[in-house]
């Protein structure tokens, strides 16, 4: 429990809203200071203005009938309903008292700004309260002294003290309070994600945070963090199905090999059928090592391209290029090589890289297609895009297939008899993205139409694809 | 001719010195980069083969030191980074060619056969290639054989322009695929052989002498016997 009072204590929610409690209290304690310094000044200026009058009166009452007169008058003052309420104090010249309602001059009062400031047990009023008087010295010797008992300043005081005393408290208490609330509404959601990184880092990849359902800040961070962890999910599976795969798909070739090398070695042979092992086993070794750069090629991609390398690239230049060198193989093979190029379309990107995926498909589109068949080559515009495309009419893919089919090591060809190792269209598929583009495949009725996206500069502009 | 290995990898430059061996080339080689440079500095190599990681000096250091302090002598590298971007590196620290690594033996010979060749046919400009009653007349772009005009495809020229400047020495698939047409990739299925078959049926087929022969597991040469 204590432990639990502790970390909410040291959330940084709990920090936030116990500082938001303080500044409140110290605010609302400031302007109640304000309020009790403003009040009291206008009390004592009331209570000023009062006593001035007094005194007017008092003093023209002593000069126009003299010391006794005046002495008359304090007491018949100091004792009248009113006296209670008041302080008055007559001195002859030689300080002994002669009227009011006080015994002795105050001792230990306060002088402020040309007014005395006593407790009232030396006045006739209520003892303790606070007496505010003035001081007034006589022509003739002796002083006069009328104050006024500032019983309502108390009362105030006393209000105001406890609002403030009880403010302070009350928002003090309620900012931790309201903190701890939060910092524990907090710490539940983030103790969530917490455990989901644990399930995660305990090998539990499946493991997603849970939403609170309130679309507030959290929710959008499980939201993301799900979509993250859904993603590395995806592509630790991935990870494991290409093992898996480079693992068989190299391991017979391999095998087939060491059977070979063997084989040459347990049979003994003439020197040139040796060799004709030996040139077969290097035929074997160099269709494995294609497999290997292929994965690296892909590898390589998937971790992105330095744009260093992109440059402007016509793509009717660059198809035209590539058809060219494969017209001669598609003749071979019984085919027509055509080119529907439209002139003017440029992409940035790596040159290599795209004519290496354009070149694949090709293979493929050449490796597929039956004798009599037609490959066509072909640049378009397509809105924003242009559209680099190899289309053959072969007998296609299934539709069941298409995405398949882009997956590392997977062959549509069963029986595995053409050559390749299934990783031509993956490198087009990771060229593709490296250049920001789409890899789109449709039904050429019949056959197959491969088709990159390559999204077009908008005009005096560079293309950034992120 | 002698050439230098510097290569870390004791075993794959004892393949490579045996292989040049074979080809008629003594070679040493150095273990790390500080000792390649220091017996390349020395002169009397006809060319270097370099590895791009090495202990002690990185190989295109080593490269950019020798260039520096005026070495000429030509440079082939060996690299497992096989990226258009590491090949164009390489070539700017001062190497002449490039081989990503694993690499064929037979590649790596005929590239520095190439680099040795290319000094001696560089210094004359030529306007007529001869090879066996095979001319190729550079100022007029005419190709004959034994006075006969063969006519030829702007890519076929240039192929036969190539096949004929490395007269004698072996010619890799990818070395024709980059000095042709400038890609450095590996196509799945060997374009090449086909357009050597076209080149073949224009040059050869009437003749009776082959000029242009298949050497196995290497690629072509073009040569009179």
């Amino acid at each position: 429990m204590a432990e639990v009072i502790l970390r909410l204590l040291r959330s940084s929610t709990f920090r936030l809203a116990f500082l938001g409690g303080l500044l409140f209290t110290l605010t609302g304690l400031g302007m109640l200071g304000m309020v009790r310094w403003s009040t009291f000044a206008v009390l004592d200026q009331r209570v000023d203005g009062a006593i001035q009058v007094e005194l007017e009166r008092l003093n023209a009452l002593y000069a126009q009938a003299g010391f006794d007169a005046l002495a008359e008058e304090v007491n018949a003052r100091a004792n009248s309903t009113q006296g209670r309420q008041r302080a008055y104090l007559l001195e002859d010249a030689q300080g002994g008292v002669v009227a009011g309602n006080m015994e002795a001059w105050p001792g230990g009062a306060v002088e402020e700004g040309g007014h005395l400031r006593f407790p009232a047990s030396q006045a006739s009023g209520e003892p303790g309260s606070p007496v505010r008087a003035e001081v007034d010295p006589l022509d003739h010797g002796g002083r006069l002294l009328v104050g006024r008992l500032q019983s309502d300043r108390v009362a105030f005081e006393a209000v105001i003290n406890a609002a403030m005393l009880g403010g302070a408290g009350l928002s003090l208490v309620l900012g931790c309070g309201v903190g701890l609330v939060l910092a524990r509404r907090s710490l539940v959601r983030i103790d969530q994600i917490n455990r989901t990184a644990q399930t995660i880092l305990d090998g539990q990849l499946h493991g997603r945070v849970p939403l609170g359902g309130s679309g507030d800040e959290f929710d959008q961070l499980a939201v993301n963090l799900n979509i993250m962890l859904e993603r590395i999910e995806r592509l630790v599976e991935a990870m494991r199905a290409v093992t898996r795969n480079v693992a068989h798909d190299l391991r017979t070739p391999l095998n087939r090999l060491r059977n070979r090398l063997e084989l040459a070695l347990m049979e003994p042979q003439p020197q040139a059928e040796a060799e004709t092992v030996m040139a077969e086993a290097i035929i074997e070794v160099d269709a494995i090592l294609a497999t290997f750069n292929a994965l690296l090629s892909i590898a390589r991609l998937e971790g992105r391209l330095p744009q260093e390398n992109f440059q402007d690239l016509a793509l009717d230049e660059l198809a035209a290029a590539m058809a060219e060198l494969y017209a001669p193989l598609a003749e071979d093979q019984g085919l027509v090589l055509e080119t529907v190029l439209q002139p003017g379309l440029s992409v940035r990107g790596d040159r290599h890289l795209l004519s290496q995926a354009l070149a694949n498909l090709l293979d493929n589109a050449i490796k597929y297609t039956p004798p009599g068949g037609k490959v066509v080559v072909s640049v378009a515009k397509d809105g924003d895009k242009a559209s680099l495309s190899v289309i053959d009419n072969g007998p296609g893919i299934p539709l069941s297939q298409w995405t398949r089919v882009l997956e590392p090591f997977v062959r549509l060809d069963e029986t595995r008899q053409s050559p390749g190792a299934g990783l031509g269209l993956s490198l087009v598929a990771a060229i593709a993205e490296a250049h920001g583009a789409a890899l789109r495949l449709e039904d050429a009725k019949p056959g197959l139409t491969v088709s990159l996206d390559l999204t077009l500069p908008k005009h005096g502009q560079r293309i950034n694809p992120w | 001719m002698k050439l230098l290995i510097v290569e870390d990898d004791a075993q794959a430059a004892g393949f490579l010195a045996r292989g040049f061996s074979e080809a008629g080339y003594a070679a040493d080689v150095a273990v790390d980069g500080m000792l390649g440079l220091d017996l390349a500095s020395k002169g009397g190599y006809a060319a270097l083969v370099v590895d791009r990681m090495l202990p002690r000096m990185d190989g295109l250091l080593l490269v950019e030191t020798l260039r520096r302090m005026g070495c000429r002598t030509p440079v082939l590298f060996l690299s497992a980074l096989g990226d258009v971007d590491e090949r164009v590196k390489g070539l700017q620290s001062g190497g002449d060619d490039y081989v990503a690594k694993p690499y064929a033996i037979t590649e790596v010979l005929a590239r520095v056969e190439a680099l040795l060749r290319r000094g001696e046919t560089a210094e004359a400009p030529q306007s007529l290639l001869t090879v066996g009653g095979l001319e190729m007349n550079l100022l007029s772009r005419t190709v004959r054989r034994d006075g006969e005009v063969i006519a030829l495809q702007p890519r076929e020229y240039r192929l036969l322009d190539y096949l004929m400047r490395h007269a004698g020495q072996v010619v890799t698939r990818a070395m024709l695929l980059q000095a042709v047409w400038d890609y450095h990739f590996d196509p799945q299925t060997n374009v090449i052989d086909v357009h050597i078959s076209r080149l073949r049926q224009k040059i050869d087929k009437d003749f009776e002498v082959q000029l242009i022969h298949t050497v196995r597991g290497a690629g072509y040469m073009l040569r009179a016997e």
